[in-house]
């Protein structure tokens, strides 16, 4: 009998990691940032730079009409580059600019902010890159713009250019959102 | 060319072979003599060596460039170096399939050759079991991948192998690890077989401890491999990634060390028969998952591999099939127990269950830390990934304990042994270590009691194992040299990853030529950049002078290669190792500016983690070499 109930547990539990199995094949893999727009952003919880006690979460992003997700590092020269538009940006009232520091040093991070000037409100550390991969992004920079509802409305892998920084302003301007 | 016919057509005849072997082990069964019919092995024959042939006809268009066929002009080049174009045959996944075959096929012979002591219906059935399995993958790489596959019209240039796969160490990998999994599979089915014909015994023990052996060997170096291929050539510092497709090797060595060691008590002392026929099923299920988590593309990993749904569902409905039928197999046929057996609480029998125990903790861990992102996306869609910090904190308390008893069970002898004996010399060691650990905490402040306890455990695993060597150098005293060459190496692996760990040093910063920084003890000079034409590749190399605090100047010399074929920008990490530690300097460009990203790390006892890994293998061949029972 208890042999019985033993082949019966094993029996399931391969047939149980068949179907698992097999509907995991089923999900598609590729995934490129134009696609998931129009999705609502997975949740993600990130420690704060200035507070370690503070998560940075999903729930981080209230009261506005419009939100910007940056992920960036000290030590990426393109951020750099995009960083004055981020600033402009940080001057919209209706936007909410939170930060992911993305496999950086804290005091570098900092410091970088003391040089160049703070756009974020709220910074998270993802030293390992986990949270960067919960957000599906592809590397430093990377910019998610999102709706009240926290709908992504638009995806700028790389550096903003002027017509990025163009194409945000104006759909916030507009209060509009393409998808 | 005629080589792309050639290698398919010997693939189908092959299968032909396969299914009449079937047939004439069914006819040879049920005859009662005591030798396998020659039919058996002139179609043994006949199967292995048609795979050969496809095998060698696959190298043959890869050497001579034939890019008629898909597989070759999808993975080589005309300008690359002739050992590549050999080992591009493996680094793709048609041609690793078909060295995967032609290793199964290989066993399966060499099986038939080597088993005459043992009894006929044995024989045929571990036969029977090893066939099916190479028909199942021969039928999958004909219908999902096949390497022959024609491509009209005839390009003139292939794409070329990635570039991070040209590597010695990777070149050599695949295969290693192959003859690992793969010799699996013989213990997998020989464990079949001799639960129906109710063999297992002392006999199939110390007949299969062989195989046992030959296998671990080769999953250990080839693991070894991967992970210095990982620390020389992926340029990110680190030796072992937790990453899918690492743990997807690990599990199976897991397993098959537990087995190494339940299958020495088998031949010795004829307990832990259900047992060590679990560990046998379980170490090739593992590996063929193993194959089924890399080669569907079910998982999001760092190495890439060709991803196509259809042969995971294959891979997949075979390896179910499998595991019923062991399961069915095991249930129908267990063995059966034998009357109560005894051992002390001080014995090696003890210590190896303990082993075993501490193996199917080590398994389950990261099974699950491998598994779980997959449930998990296919239940509510979320995509999680379980890094380093999960397999810390679960795995590292556990060796403390683990290496104590391993130190503790080299010592003491089979059945019951009178501790007494060994209490002042185990005292001695446990003083000893303790002192050594108070000396590292003294130095180096802000060492977490876990890593202290580790320092400590993998001390007294090192320092007792000292002992013995000594014992046997100086004294001439007996000890069984593998086990304790193996064990060693563990214990000075472990202290080794600790250390490297625990005292690796990293900085990242940007520089641009002429430019210097201060780190840690050492200053930084950027000196200067220069161009370089290579025979598949440019190469843009840094000069940096590092200065330490004694004024001593090290040059290194990291590289930016840009490939032709295909067009992939890759960093040559440049390291300089000596006994003690590793300096590693490996720069970035960063588009648009003339500034270079430079990560600078010092890894204390590096090179310690590679000795101490083929110390761990080395005392498996010995234990070959040496012809003796593993532990006497």
């Amino acid at each position: 009998m208890i042999k019985k109930i033993q082949f019966g547990i094993l029996f399931l539990i391969i047939i149980g990691s068949f179907y698992f199995l097999s509907q995991g094949l089923r999900i598609n893999k590729k995934f490129s940032p134009d696609k998931n727009i129009g999705v609502e952003l997975s949740n993600f919880s990130a420690p704060s730079i200035f507070n370690n006690e503070i998560m940075i979460t999903k729930d981080s992003l209230k009261n506005k009409k419009f939100y910007i997700i940056n992920i960036w590092a000290s030590w990426c020269s393109p951020c750099r580059e995009e960083h004055p538009y981020l600033m402009k940006l940080s001057r919209e009232k209706l936007l909410k600019i939170i930060g992911i520091n993305y496999k950086d040093k804290k005091n570098y991070a900092i410091k970088f902010l003391k040089k160049f000037g703070n756009p974020y409100s709220e910074i998270g550390i993802d030293k390992n890159g986990i949270v960067s991969i919960d957000l599906g992004s592809h590397g430093v920079p990377e910019t998610i713009l999102l709706s009240e509802e926290k709908i992504i409305i638009a995806k700028f892998v790389g550096p903003l250019s002027k017509n990025d920084y163009i194409k945000i302003i104006k759909i916030i301007k507009n209060n509009e959102s393409i998808y | 060319m005629i080589f792309g016919e050639l290698g398919y057509y010997s693939l189908i005849f092959s299968i032909l072979f396969s299914i009449l072997l079937f047939f004439f082990i069914y006819q040879d069964y049920f005859i009662k003599d005591n030798t396998v019919s020659t039919k058996v092995y002139s179609f043994c024959f006949l199967q292995f060596f048609t795979i050969i042939i496809s095998f060698f006809s696959l190298v043959f268009s890869f050497l001579l460039s034939d890019f008629s066929i898909v597989s070759v002009f999808e993975n080589s080049h005309s300008s690359k170096p002739i050992f590549y174009k050999f080992s591009g045959t493996w680094g793709n996944h048609e041609g690793s399939l078909l060295l995967w075959v032609m290793v199964l096929s290989s066993f399966l012979f060499l099986f038939l050759l080597n088993s005459k002591k043992n009894p006929k219906k044995y024989r045929l059935l571990t036969i029977f079991f090893q066939n099916i399995l190479v028909v199942g993958f021969l039928i999958f790489i004909i219908k999902t991948s096949n390497p022959f596959e024609k491509l009209i019209p005839i390009p003139k240039e292939g794409l070329g192998l990635n570039p991070i796969l040209q590597d010695p160490a990777l070149a050599i990998h695949p295969p290693i690890l192959y003859v690992g999994y793969v010799g699996s599979s013989i213990i997998f089915s020989s464990a079949l077989a001799s639960m129906i014909v109710n063999f297992v015994s002392k006999i199939w023990a110390q007949s299969i401890k062989i195989w046992v052996l030959i296998s671990w060997i080769f999953l250990t170096l080839g693991i070894t491999l991967g992970s210095i291929w990982a620390y020389y050539e992926l340029g990110w510092g680190g030796f072992w990634f937790w990453d899918p497709v690492e743990n997807v090797s690990l599990m199976p060595w897991f397993a098959l060390t537990a087995l190494l060691h339940s299958i020495i008590i088998l031949a010795k002392r004829n307990i832990f028969q259900s047992w060590t026929i679990i560990l046998s099923i379980i170490t090739f299920t593992l590996s063929m998952n193993g194959t089924f988590l890399v080669r569907s593309g079910i998982l999001n990993s760092v190495h890439t591999f060709a991803n196509d749904p259809q042969r995971g569902i294959f891979i997949l409905t075979f390896l179910i099939f499998l595991s019923l039928l062991s399961l069915v197999i095991f249930f129908a046929y267990q063995p059966q127990k034998k009357e109560d057996f005894f051992f002390n609480f001080t014995s090696k029998e003890m210590g190896i269950a303990i082993n075993n125990w501490f193996m199917i903790f080590f398994l389950s861990a990261v099974l699950i830390g491998t598994i779980y992102p997959i449930l998990l996306e296919v239940i509510n869609g979320k995509k999680i990934s379980v890094g380093p910090p999960y397999y810390n904190f679960i795995l590292a308390p556990f060796l403390i304990p683990f290496l104590v008893i391993m130190t503790i069970s080299t010592k003491v002898d089979w059945i019951r042994s009178n501790i007494n004996q060994k209490k002042k010399e185990l005292l001695f060691l446990l003083i000893f270590s303790f002192l050594f650990v108070l000396i590292i905490n003294y130095y180096s402040q802000k060492i977490s009691i876990i890593n202290l306890l580790i320092f400590f455990s993998s001390l007294f695993l090192i320092f007792g194992l000292s002992k013995d060597f000594f014992d046997f150098f100086k004294n001439k005293k007996k000890i069984n040299l593998s086990q304790t060459v193996s064990h060693f190496g563990f214990g000075l692996l472990i202290l080794s990853i600790a250390i490297c760990g625990i005292f690796s040093k990293e900085t990242d910063v940007n520089l641009k030529v002429g430019e210097s920084i201060k780190l840690h003890n050492y200053k930084l000079i950027f000196s200067d950049l220069s161009m370089k034409e290579d025979k598949n590749f440019k190469k843009i190399i840094g000069n940096f002078n590092l200065v330490d605090i004694n004024g001593k100047t090290f040059h290194f010399s990291p590289e930016l290669r840009i490939y032709n074929q295909p067009s992939i920008v890759t960093s040559e990490a440049n390291i300089q190792t000596n006994f003690f530690k590793d300096k590693y300097i490996v720069m970035n460009n960063i588009s648009g500016s003339d500034y270079y990203n430079i990560r600078f790390q010092e890894k204390p006892f590096m090179i310690w983690i590679w000795i101490s890994s083929f110390l761990i293998g080395l005392g498996g061949f010995l234990s070959i070499v040496l012809k003796r029972n593993s532990i006497d």
